[in-house]
């Protein structure tokens, strides 16, 4: 019969081992009186080392709470950490807000004119866009075009008129 | 059925976070100190081995809990993310004094280990009386080395699972494995020798 090893021992002492492998362990124990006393070895040694800990634990040393405390309060954040907490969406957003708003309601007034052309009346391009007009010899309202179309050309009277100008 | 000794799963404190952390970050941290303080100060001691560093070490624990409280997880256990930060400072106070803690034996220098037999079925330190048990098991934990005591702190005498502790260690379960049975071997081999040389005398 082949022995458990220690490492086996102590895996399923700490109960590490897969499921398959710890009821073969299980199995052997119950049959081999050699194992299962390594076993117990291993765990008075387990029991040992616990016992010792807890006879030797200690309690907080007096004011050590405090003393933290006390050292959290004097540490100073740093810029970062300062900026960081602001990073928060109850603060950036109705920051951002407030940024938007402002923007959109003193733009117009802080802002320069683009051109100076911007305080002209509208009346000025309307009535600038028709001379142009009149002016170009194929818009629509010129005045070349429309004397043409009263003559009697069939077919091209735009062109002949056109050609007739020249 | 075999009803042999196993260890028990549940014991000592429950391990569950303080109350869910509130608006109010020193709340959170008193707390915290109220209901871990002490088990958070125990590792340490069992860590470092003397009463002044533990105290340094938890306290400063207890600083970086309240400096990142918000990264703690609610529903993770509070022990652990704490015990994490213990071994963490650890390390680095270990690092910056280059071990002067105490003497260690390193991993490398460790004496041999039983090579696949087991170690004596007859377990000599059922002969000890407490006190006595108690001075020479102390003095065996603190031969071995950092990661050896703290495996076997957390396997066996805080009763952590092998993945619970795989995550305060942060390395794999196979790790912590391998770790606690090397340590349990040579704990048990620094015991005997510690027996014969009372016996001895």
């Amino acid at each position: 019969m082949q022995h458990l090893t220690s490492d086996i021992l102590i895996d399923y002492l700490h109960h590490e081992l897969a499921p398959a492998d710890d009821a073969r362990v299980l199995a052997h124990l119950e049959s081999c009186a050699s194992c299962a006393r390594e076993l117990n070895v291993e765990a008075t040694f387990t029991d040992r080392l616990r016992a010792v800990a807890r006879a030797q634990e200690l309690d907080l040393p007096l004011g050590f709470q405090s003393a933290i405390m006390a050292r959290i309060a004097s540490e100073k954040p740093g810029v970062w950490q300062s900026l960081g907490r602001l990073w928060r969406p109850v603060v950036i957003v109705p920051f951002a807000a407030a940024v938007a708003a402002g923007a959109f309601f003193l733009a117009p007034v802080l802002a320069p004119p683009s051109s100076p052309s911007a305080a002209l009346p509208v009346s000025y391009y309307l009535q600038e866009h028709d001379v142009r007009a009149q002016e170009n010899p194929l818009g629509d309202r010129s005045a070349v075009i429309l004397s043409s179309l009263n003559t009697e050309n069939d077919g091209v009277p735009v062109m002949q008129a056109v050609n007739a100008s020249r | 059925m075999f009803s042999g000794p196993r260890i028990r799963l549940t014991v000592g404190e429950p391990r569950k976070p303080p109350e869910p952390p509130s608006a109010d970050q020193t709340a959170f941290v008193e707390r915290a100190i109220e209901q871990y303080g002490k088990a958070t100060y125990n590792y340490a001691y069992r860590l470092v081995g003397n009463e002044q560093d533990a105290r340094d070490l938890t306290q400063e624990a207890f600083i970086r809990v309240y400096r990142a409280w918000r990264s703690f997880q609610p529903g993770t256990s509070f022990l652990s993310w704490v015990y994490r930060i213990v071994t963490n400072l650890y390390r680095d106070e270990l690092r910056r004094r280059k071990g002067r803690f105490q003497e260690e034996i390193p991993e490398d220098n460790a004496p041999q280990e039983f090579g696949g037999q087991r170690p004596l079925a007859v377990d000599p330190i059922e002969e000890y009386v407490d006190r006595q048990l108690s001075e020479q098991l102390s003095r065996s934990l603190r031969k071995l080395s950092t990661d050896q005591r703290q495996v076997i702190i957390l396997a066996d005498i805080e009763e952590y699972s092998y993945q619970e502790i795989a995550d305060i260690m942060g390395c794999s379960i196979g790790t912590v494995r391998s770790r606690l049975h090397r340590a349990r071997a040579l704990l048990r081999r620094l015991l005997q020798q510690e027996y014969e040389r009372s016996q001895s005398r």
